[in-house]
């Protein structure tokens, strides 16, 4: 049917996009924790040594979830730019955290996906870094990747 | 005599006819899919009941850090950020389950009572994280029959459960 084919098509491109955005987080990830790293020592170096192989794995495995798609996985970057200067352990921790709250927003994407196993997928991974990020900050937050905006005044 | 059950027969087939002719709108009308007035509304959706069953869970886990609460007092300090960070789950939750005005629902249960906690305050810690680890499982279950942005939530919650789930851990750790 080419209603069916539409809405199809229209799934698949938006399953595509969302998975581009969890790719460049991902990669995002691997540059940043890289940078971390070299102002972090001890457990903390140890920690971001064992996300920054966590997050290499996981670059891989999107960019082979955006080829089953027949779309090309996004190059990443050669370099980021820092949202501020990372010139020690407290600010290689604060940009940490700020990349791993990125990742759930960007896998947060992932979970408004019609596909059902996108969604699961989507969820499990915002509950793995949401757990680092809380790692790094200390503290847990009530919506992990949810913008403020999402949420509604309850009064 | 046998006229006479000629124009008996003749006349069934023409009533037979015209019944037949005056059936065929009625029966039209209840095989295709125009709205039947005489139905009642439809029910609660899939994705209406899911919330409430999320807020159901919600109410029972703040209930069972209440119950801990009372019963390890020195525990109340490093366990208030979390339920009230359950106490924003639930209120998200109630705000987003709008009951259509025609659906006669029955109001959401009273939470059961929780668990009763365990004696000292590592098991006390340990029934916590058990408690958050199962609801974040839940709500996982739930994102199938939620609409994309209640699955948002649903998974956002999941993600807050699953951090409380590993701080109780260490705390557990810790109090042991």
């Amino acid at each position: 049917m080419p209603g069916g084919a539409r809405r199809t098509a229209a799934a698949g491109s938006a399953d595509v996009a969302a998975l581009q955005g969890v790719l460049a987080a991902e990669n995002a990830a691997v540059y940043g924790y890289g940078l971390a790293g070299a102002h972090l020592s001890g457990g903390q170096l140890s920690v971001a040594q064992q996300d920054w192989t966590l997050h290499r794995a996981a670059s891989a495995t999107i960019s082979a979830m955006i080829t089953r798609r027949g779309a090309a996985p996004a190059a990443a970057p050669v370099a980021y730019r820092p949202p501020f200067r990372v010139s020690s352990a407290a600010t290689a921790v604060a940009l940490t955290v700020i990349l791993e709250d990125g990742l759930v927003t960007a896998y947060l994407g992932l979970v408004a996906l019609e596909y059902r196993s996108l969604r699961t997928f989507g969820a499990q991974q915002m509950q793995a870094a949401a757990i680092r990020a809380a790692g790094w900050r200390g503290s847990t937050t009530a919506f992990p990747g949810l913008p403020a905006s999402a949420l509604r005044s309850a009064g | 005599m046998t006229e006479r059950l000629a124009a008996t027969r003749a006349l069934s087939r023409r009533r037979v006819l015209a019944v037949s002719t005056m059936m065929l709108p009625l029966a039209a009308t209840a095989s295709c899919s125009v709205p039947d007035l005489l139905r009642p509304p439809p029910g609660l959706s899939a994705s209406v009941r899911t919330l409430r069953a999320s807020i159901t869970a919600e109410q029972a886990l703040i209930g069972t850090y209440q119950h801990v609460i009372a019963a390890h007092p020195a525990l109340a300090a490093m366990l208030r950020p979390f339920l009230a960070q359950h106490e924003d789950h639930l209120a998200q939750l109630k705000s987003r389950l709008i009951i259509p005005p025609h659906v006669t629902v029955p109001p959401l249960p009273a939470p059961s009572a929780a668990a009763a906690p365990a004696g000292s305050a590592r098991a006390a810690l340990s029934l916590l994280e058990g408690a958050e680890r199962a609801a974040a499982t839940s709500q996982l279950e739930r994102l199938s029959t939620a609409t994309p942005t209640q699955a948002q939530l649903y998974a956002s919650i999941a993600a807050s459960e699953a951090t409380h789930a590993v701080a109780l851990a260490a705390l557990s750790q810790e109090a042991g």
